[in-house]
């Protein structure tokens, strides 16, 4: 009580400058966040990727236009499945024509290999079992949509197909903005092509989901044109050479090191590009904080020097005026983990719907080093200049 | 109370030999003295008055109060020290002027072991003592000088010390102020309080009951002394 009172009395007659303070911190720290947000989600999926486990893999994009039709597609990855040399083939299918509160939405359907490759980034709950349905035969459902958001995990729901219901159960759910696998890129793809932020609804692909949802009716899966080829480690190069050289003939093939060579490119290319702005607004804050600083102590210095003289110690007055100012930095900081933390509510809720930003653990992280860094400038400015205007010095001289 | 013994301060002084502002001072005051520390200008008497308030430290020689080695205190101790036992009379008052009265003499009981909801009773005790009590919600700049080191001297005695030190404390008041003040630290002196006054003004020394003379950092003389002048 006596602490805030004390710190409540220095507030009195710099107000200005230090709500001035907090709010450039604030502002150029929520710039900066949002730009290592854009950097993490380029360095997040490169993450994914590289420990995706694909570096005997091939991207295959189909250039021709139009694109196979979906038998032409089943059969072309089930002949490839059967290439010698060839361990998996990783793909995306969307079987459409569920409706939910009115609207149609299509589910994704994730194989064993698929999931392996790119695990989900669930915040809660789990991924999906063996074979994709709940222990009392219901389809398992992660919600990368937030259209179940009132649906306990582990509860159970009916998804509308063509009038029919479908039993299905909540089992995880991906944070906003629902980064999950998309194959549906071509020509410079990097890892971030990989990761697409948009809403769906994620479902097993095996024999047991695909018989759940074809007892509910007529189906129609949609596979997309693209895929990963991967190879196992013993296949050997003329068997990889044969595939690509053939392969090659209708699409666009990428190896491994191509992608992430590009994702690399792009990494840095976001780095040169998102960064500076932040960099000159957070160099802007941290100027604006040490002169504010010294402009606190200077004119507190003499009150500083009666607090002295009523028994207030060097180190308690040098604690209560960084407490003061670093308040100011911690203001900046809470805001910006407060944004954090909303963040997905806000895009849900379409109200700052940012695209291709991650925030995660590491943006926490990001804002804890600035709100560090700005407690040393302000502790060793407070420190510097107690020494420079000692309060036996300030009291000798308003004597005289 | 306090005993100083070949207490020596010295100040750097740049790219030559150090000034010595106090030299092997020795010195005793007992609990209840009205001491006066007379000099011209230089003479080291505010800095004896500093380090007899734990305000600043000395080089060489002893310095117990209330039987507690001074020189042995860090920072936290001496501040500490200085909070519960010391009440300062400065000739500018030392007051924080944007602030209220009752704040200003609050203001030890903030570092001190005063509980917050006792703070403000305290302070106007202090205040009804030297009949400022109506004042405490004006601001410290809106009182006359007089008045301002009235308000000192409460903010000196909250803490109820047991020693107040007054450097110069009618300097800048006229002479009929100047009486008031000192018959206030006469009264308190009378309740027990020990009071040391620095003055080059031998008007003011004449309230006092033990005159010490310092010139050139040592005691010159140090006699008992009639008060001229009685409250």
């Amino acid at each position: 009580m006596k602490t805030w009172a004390c710190i409540r009395s220095i507030y009195k007659g710099i107000r200005v400058p230090c709500v001035l303070l907090a709010f450039i911190m604030t502002v150029a720290l929520l710039v900066a966040t949002i730009a290592f947000g854009h950097y993490r989600y380029f360095t997040y999926s490169r993450d994914v990727y590289e420990g995706s486990g694909l570096e005997n893999a091939y991207y295959v994009a189909h250039f021709a236009d139009p694109t196979p039709d979906q038998e032409a597609m089943d059969r072309e990855l089930a002949e490839t499945r059967q290439l010698p040399g060839v361990e998996a083939v990783l793909y995306d299918t969307a079987v459409n024509g569920f409706t939910i509160d009115g609207q149609l939405w299509g589910i994704m359907l994730l194989s064993d290999s698929v999931c392996d490759a790119f695990p989900l980034d669930l915040y809660s709950g789990r991924s999906f079992s063996e074979t994709g349905l709940t222990a009392d035969g219901a389809l398992e459902i992660v919600d990368a949509s937030g259209l179940f958001s009132d649906i306990a995990l582990g509860g159970s729901f009916s998804l509308n197909y063509g009038g029919t219901p479908v039993r299905a159960g909540l089992t995880g759910r991906i944070r906003y903005p629902y980064f999950h696998i998309n194959f549906g890129s071509s020509g410079d793809v990097a890892a971030d092509n990989f990761l697409s932020a948009q809403t769906a609804i994620l479902a097993k692909d095996t024999p047991e989901t695909r018989a759940l949802l074809e007892a509910a009716g007529e189906v129609y899966y949609a596979t997309g044109s693209n895929y990963f080829v991967v190879f196992s480690d013993d296949a050997s190069r003329q068997e990889i050479d044969r595939y690509l050289e053939e392969a090659g003939k209708s699409c666009l093939i990428l190896s491994y090191s191509e992608i992430l060579d590009e994702t690399n490119r792009r990494v840095d290319e976001n780095l040169r590009l998102c960064f500076p702005l932040p960099v000159f607004l957070l160099i802007l804050s941290t100027v604006s904080l040490f002169s504010i600083s010294v402009i606190v102590i200077y004119r507190k210095a003499t009150e500083n020097a009666v607090w002295y003289l009523c028994g207030c110690s060097k180190r308690k007055s040098l604690l209560l005026i960084f407490a003061c100012i670093g308040l100011c930095g911690a203001v900046a900081a809470a805001l910006n983990a407060v944004f954090i933390l909303l963040f997905p509510l806000l895009g849900e809720r379409g109200i700052l719907p940012l695209e291709r930003i991650y925030l995660d653990g590491w943006s926490f992280l990001f804002i804890a080093g600035y709100l560090l860094l700005t407690l040393l400038i302000v502790f060793v400015t407070s420190v510097l200049l107690q020494r420079r205007t000692s309060p036996i010095q300030l009291l000798r001289r308003l004597d005289q | 109370m306090i005993t100083i013994q070949g207490l020596c301060k010295d100040y750097p002084m740049e790219g030559g030999a150090p000034f010595h502002a106090l030299k092997d001072i020795d010195l005793r005051v007992e609990k209840g003295e009205f001491v006066s520390i007379c000099g011209r200008s230089g003479s080291g008497k505010s800095t004896l008055l500093n380090v007899i308030g734990c305000l600043d430290t000395y080089q060489k020689g002893s310095y117990r109060f209330l039987g507690l080695d001074v020189g042995k205190l860090n920072d936290s101790k001496a501040a500490i020290l200085r909070n519960r036992h010391i009440g300062f009379v400065l000739q500018d008052f030392s007051l924080i002027n944007n602030k209220t009265v009752l704040f200003n003499v609050m203001l030890p009981l903030y570092f001190g072991k005063t509980p917050y909801r006792e703070m403000k009773g305290k302070a106007l005790k202090a205040l009804e003592k030297v009949g400022l009590a109506e004042q405490a919600h004006k601001r410290a700049n809106q009182l006359s000088g007089g008045q301002r080191q009235r308000v000192a001297i409460a903010r000196a005695i909250v803490g109820e010390p047991e020693l107040v030190l007054a450097d110069e404390p009618t300097g800048a008041l006229d002479s009929g102020t100047s009486a008031q003040i000192m018959g206030l630290l006469q009264g308190m002196n009378d309740s027990g309080i020990t009071i040391l006054v620095v003055t080059h003004d031998e008007t003011v020394a004449g309230y006092c009951r033990r005159k010490i003379v310092i010139s050139d950092g040592m005691i010159q003389s140090d006699q008992p002394d009639q008060p001229k002048y009685v409250n």
